[in-house]
């Protein structure tokens, strides 16, 4: 029963962090100075022609006014829309979304499948040269900037040995083997500093626990190393392991608006950098709020799951 | 317990490594050219000359031109700048509002704690790119703003750090002893808390130091934080993606930059952190147990060969000989107690019948024979089909022996299934039985450890260790940390099960007269050897070495 | 007068995870005094109790209700802080080593922290003193210039004792000083203590799990079981006529190498188990 009112609690949490956040976003853009009334209507308009733009707009009304209303419109699901194209921001969202997502989960994907069994490997061989030299490997492949790598992959993958598609993103509607060409490079790029981020912190969590007195027991009793690395030390090391997922989880998503750049990517990075260099704020408002909903949505979900791995949470 | 921070010598031993020392060397250097760029630099990093794009490297520009014309050597000096002051910029944030609050959060607590926490857990979860875009929209592009984001967020960081090792550390006995001495509580955080967090928020600040220069390379690359013509190495990458098939080069030179002041930062924060943390060395390292050199004499053997034979068991860590030529025999059915004070080599001893001795050590013996199985030179695959089955294996600290994360059944089942292949049910059902027998509800079987006493658990402990009816028990300080009542019944409970079972006992302790009331025979050790075994009895009444004289004086104290 | 009086204390440990609230009664109604010069034993099983105790005795932990008086000053009366005058008068040594010593400080630092404190003691006229504290618990001055992760258990021990004996307090409360050391040391650590008792006007409450130590030490015995005090007297008395069911548990439960004694104290707990709920 408790742990059914945890889960409620921390869910419903959810909501004042949502609202805390797209108020202090939507304040924050507010006091841009630039006016879009003169964006849109340029230098030669005239101050009337002015005034009435932004009463259009709904410009000339208090913050908290228009905060409302936008929120009003955000839990339907109307987001606004950007003052030039006047598309509307869940739209542009939308059409961008599937990218972003694309590039997040492979990255993610090359960090867990490379890293996670290089730290756990490592960890067992604590001390060793194996485990020195992937260490060593690990060190520097965090310190890698992905921009640098991305940047350094399209230079020789793609413009001199033309291996990979150079610009076009493919949706995987249109084609798999095309969307695979042209989100391999950008993934790669993402995942191997946090691959390496994954492999240090596994291997450090596991030889934290592999020093604990339990598994000294489990040794006594007569495992095998495979019997304690797969049923004992996994297992303790998974809930600490978690948060360093959620936090990979972030930090790829971030890294995934700049890898855009890179690869010219129609993500909802570049949504936003388009947005900004135009001083159009719906957009960027909704991106901030998506983007900061999906973050904390997975940490709640990671955090539930750590809960329930927990006994002394779960019998709550 | 581990020399802290306030040691001095402190920097000596972090410095003591060589890549430790390659990444202050360089940061060092790094910091003097940023601070020397005017002299250094070759060329003005702002002025160029069309005519002079993209030259090759050539003595008059180190690393040639970029599309501008400018001498790309000068602009990295410049950039140099730009990056550590965006790293210093953070940094100070960081420092300046993350340590205060955290502090009074960890402290203090109460209202404060719970409110500046919540805000702290959001921000923390927020991705800091995020941050500096929402910030920058607002402000429009420019180092000071975005920065300003990602110093925010920096300091969320450190807050949150602060607050943990604060709460740790307040918990510490010392604290109220400090208070018990008459201290107030700014002496006790500046005297006291301080000197002890501040390791860990060392390690934490280098960190940050290297993710504020990634975080201001990214964002001069997209165009939010330093912007043309400023030389910063995020914004000389972008530049340079235009000039790919004509000067490949001026990408990788920026990027360098940035990759070598990032490792240089990790890597002196990852050796702090190791010169305060414990190294790590797996439990899962297993050697066989080497021969002694020179062989052991065979044994005369005189009636049924005992149950726990050692003889001529040594252990080295390295240079030095932590058990030396150890032989100590327990007979079926006998208990032989192995006393000396902490430091004597017993449990290491203990620790050798099984060939658990943990890496480094190296264990050396004429012959290990557990119910005549002899384990000198067993493969370590095939002596963990011997530990559990035929020797059993109980540890001081009964709250630590056990997987928090696991039933106390499922726990017990696996011996049951690994040794004697019984199904889990029916391993469930036996555990059942066992707990009932060492005086526990067998309805508890699926209970976690941590709803058990500490006694009830030392009590499972030594079922669990029994249950595939091994020949041998050793049992290492099983009763040091409980109390007198609980201690008594720990070791009753150890009597009636050599009586019903009639399995050997090892029993180690430091007490002699906890084991007096118990063994049939005691040895006694001293500085990795023993000095004397004898009967109980008889080594009351007649000890032979000084040394037991010693110990018999304070045990019957 | 006494120097420490306690009436009906009762003393609740509130603990909160995961938003569950839980309470434990650590201490249910204890009634115990010191006089001057007295050296008390408060003898129990392992638990929140006895430690719990201590620590409101010396003013770490609010007391709920009932009334604790050490040489004159209120103790229950406190408001957040003690006054420094009280912090002179009663002292706590702690049972773990390896936490009540600041690693980061000397012992030389440690030990003047209170005679910096109460004294104004600086400088030389500190070393001296600090000097003699070391020779009274049986420690060379030379150690001062060393941290507690270079010093032994045992030795780590007599520096909190000194730490305590620095402001000449009434009271001195040791919470399971010897446990954690083994038995050559708990002896040597012990016979300190019955000599710096001989020798001191401090009135000493040793808690401990150990009937037999309190026994040797000192001149009263108080038993607590469950929160209470059960049985209270002259250490030999309630040593060698144990009344309440707990305090023959206890006694009962005493090493013994003589094995006809030792059965039939096997016995005796045996039947003592059932009657004696456990803690």
């Amino acid at each position: 029963m408790g742990m059914a009112r945890l889960v409620l609690w921390r869910v419903l949490a959810v909501v004042p962090i949502m609202l805390v956040v797209s108020f202090v976003t939507f304040v924050l853009l507010s006091t841009n100075p630039v006016d879009p009334a003169e964006q849109l209507l340029g230098p030669t308009a005239s101050e009337e022609q002015l005034e009435a733009k932004r009463h259009e707009l709904g410009l000339d009304e208090p913050v908290l006014v228009r905060y409302a209303d936008w929120l009003g419109g955000a839990v339907t699901g109307d987001l606004g829309q950007s003052i030039y194209t006047t598309t509307p921001v869940a739209t542009s969202i939308g059409d961008r979304a599937g990218v972003t997502l694309s590039l997040t989960v492979g990255g993610l994907i090359v960090a867990l499948v490379i890293g996670f069994p290089a730290g756990v490997s490592s960890a067992m061989r604590a001390g060793r040269p194996a485990d020195r030299l992937t260490m060593v490997a690990a060190t520097a492949g965090q310190a890698v900037p992905a921009f640098w790598l991305g940047t350094l992959l399209l230079l020789v993958f793609a413009v001199r040995w033309s291996i990979f598609n150079a610009v076009f993103y493919v949706p995987p509607s249109d084609s798999v083997t095309g969307w695979l060409k042209s989100i391999v490079l950008p993934c790669i790029a993402l995942g191997a500093s946090g691959a390496a981020w994954i492999a240090r912190q596994t291997r450090s969590e596991l030889v934290t626990v592999l020093q604990q007195d339990y598994i000294r027991t489990a040794l006594a009793k007569g495992a095998s190393r495979h019997q304690v690395l797969f049923g004992h030390a996994l297992r303790n090391a998974g809930g600490p392991l978690l948060t360093v997922v959620a936090l990979l989880v972030s930090a790829v998503l971030s890294a995934s608006f700049v890898i855009e750049a890179v690869f010219a990517l129609p993500g909802l990075g570049s949504l936003a950098l388009e947005s900004i260099n135009r001083n159009d704020p719906a957009p960027v408002l909704g991106f901030v709020v998506c983007v900061v909903f999906v973050v904390v949505i997975v940490n709640v979900l990671l955090d539930l799951i750590q809960g329930w791995l927990n006994p002394k949470v779960r019998a709550l | 317990m581990t020399a802290p921070f306030a040691s001095p010598g402190w920097t000596r031993r972090v410095l003591h490594d060589r890549p430790a020392r390659v990444a202050a060397a360089f940061l060092v250097v790094l910091g003097l050219v940023a601070l020397f760029a005017p002299v250094l630099a070759t060329h003005d990093p702002q002025s160029g000359q069309l005519d002079d794009a993209l030259q090759e490297p050539s003595a008059e520009h180190w690393l040639g031109t970029d599309h501008l014309g400018r001498d790309e050597f000068s602009r990295l000096v410049y950039g140099a700048r730009i990056s550590l002051l965006a790293g210093v910029e953070v940094l100070g944030i960081a420092l300046l509002i993350g340590i205060p609050v955290g502090l009074m959060a960890g402290y203090r607590r109460g209202w404060f704690d719970r409110i500046g926490m919540r805000v702290v857990e959001v921000v923390v979860s927020l991705p800091a790119l995020v941050v500096a875009i929402a910030v920058v929209a607002a402000t429009g592009p420019g180092l000071g703003p975005s920065m300003l984001a990602i110093g925010f967020v920096a300091a969320t960081i450190m807050a949150r750090l602060t607050r943990a090792v604060v709460l740790a550390a307040r918990e510490e006995d010392y604290v109220d002893g400090a208070r018990v001495s008459g201290a107030r509580d700014r002496r006790i955080i500046v005297r006291h808390l301080l000197p002890n967090v501040a390791s860990a928020l060392v390690v934490q600040a280098t960190l940050l130091f290297a993710a504020a220069v990634l975080a201001e390379a990214a964002l001069s690359f997209l165009g939010l934080g330093a912007v043309p013509p400023q030389p910063s190495w995020g914004v000389m990458l972008n530049e340079a993606r235009a000039q790919f098939e004509e000067a490949p080069l001026l990408a990788v030179w920026p990027g360098l930059c940035i990759f070598l002041t990032v490792l240089a930062f990790n890597q002196l924060g990852d050796r702090t952190a190791d010169v305060f943390g414990r190294g790590g060395v797996a439990a899962l390292d297993a050697r066989p147990i080497d021969p002694a050199v020179p062989a052991a004499d065979p044994a005369p053997v005189s009636g049924s060969p005992p149950a726990l034979d050692l003889r001529r068991v040594s252990v080295t860590y390295g240079a030095s000989e932590v058990v030396s030529d150890v032989s100590v025999s327990v007979a079926g059915g006998e208990i032989v107690g192995l006393v000396g004070e902490s430091g004597a080599g017993k449990s290491t001893t203990a620790l050798a019948a099984l060939g658990l001795v943990p890496a480094p050590g190296r264990t050396r013996a004429g012959s290990i024979r557990v119910a005549g199985v002899e384990l000198v030179g067993m493969a370590p695959g095939e002596l963990r089909h011997v530990r559990g089955r035929r020797i059993g294996y109980v540890a001081q600290e009964p709250a630590a022996a056990l997987n928090p994360a696991y039933t106390v059944g499922h726990q017990f089942a696996e011996p049951l299934r690994w040794h004697l292949g019984r199904s889990r049910r029916q391993a469930r059902a036996e555990a059942g039985e066992w707990l009932e027998r060492v005086g526990i509800a067998p309805e508890r079987v699926g209970g976690y450890p941590h709803e058990f006493s500490g006694g009830e658990l030392q009590r499972i402990a030594l079922a669990m260790a029994l249950a595939c009816g091994p020949a041998v028990l050793v049992a290492d300080e099983p009763t040091t940390a409980l109390d007198a009542v609980v201690q008594a019944q720990v070791l009753d409970l150890v009597l009636d099960l050599r009586d019903e079972s009639g399995t050997a006992i090892l029993l180690i302790s430091h007490d002699l007269g906890v084991v007096a009331g118990v063994a049939d025979r005691v040895a006694v050790m001293r500085a990795g050897r023993i000095v004397e075994i004898q009967e109980t009895v008889a080594l009351f009444d007649r000890p032979q070495d000084p040394y037991t004289q010693q110990l018999l004086a304070v045990a019957g104290a | 007068m006494n120097v420490l009086d306690i009436r009906d204390l009762h003393v609740v440990y509130r603990t909160s995870a995961w938003g569950r609230r839980r309470e434990v009664r650590a201490v249910a109604g204890v009634d115990l005094s010191l006089g001057v010069a007295e050296t008390v034993g408060l003898v129990g099983a392992s638990g929140a109790g006895k430690s719990t105790l201590a620590k409101a005795i010396v003013h770490l932990v609010r007391a709920e209700r009932g009334r604790i008086t050490v040489g004159g000053f209120d103790v229950t009366g406190f408001g957040r802080r003690a006054p420094l005058e009280f912090r002179k008068t009663a002292q706590l040594v702690f049972q773990r080593t390896s936490s009540s010593l600041n690693p980061a400080m000397t012992v030389g630092e440690i030990v003047a922290e209170p005679l910096r404190l109460h004294f104004r003691l600086n400088g030389r006229d500190a070393s001296v003193r600090i000097a003699q504290l070391l020779d009274t618990v049986g420690l060379p001055a030379t150690l001062a210039a060393r941290r507690p992760h270079e010093l032994s258990v045992g030795q780590r021990q007599r520096v909190a004792i000194a730490r305590a004996l620095a402001t000449e307090p009434a009271l001195i409360v040791l919470d399971e000083p010897v446990s954690a050391l083994d038995a050559r040391t708990r002896g040597q650590v012990a016979a300190m203590l019955e000599d710096l008792q001989r020798r001191s006007a401090a009135a000493y409450l040793l808690i401990t799990h150990d009937i037999g130590l309190a026994r040797h030490l000192c001149g009263r015995i108080a038993v607590m079981h469950r929160g209470r005090v059960v049985e209270e007297g002259p250490a030999a008395l309630v040593c060698e006529q144990p009344r309440h069911p707990f305090t023959q548990l206890l006694v009962a439960s005493l090493p013994d190498a003589d094995p006809a004694r030792q059965r039939a104290a096997r016995e005796q707990r045996r039947r003592l188990a059932t009657e004696v709920a456990p803690a």
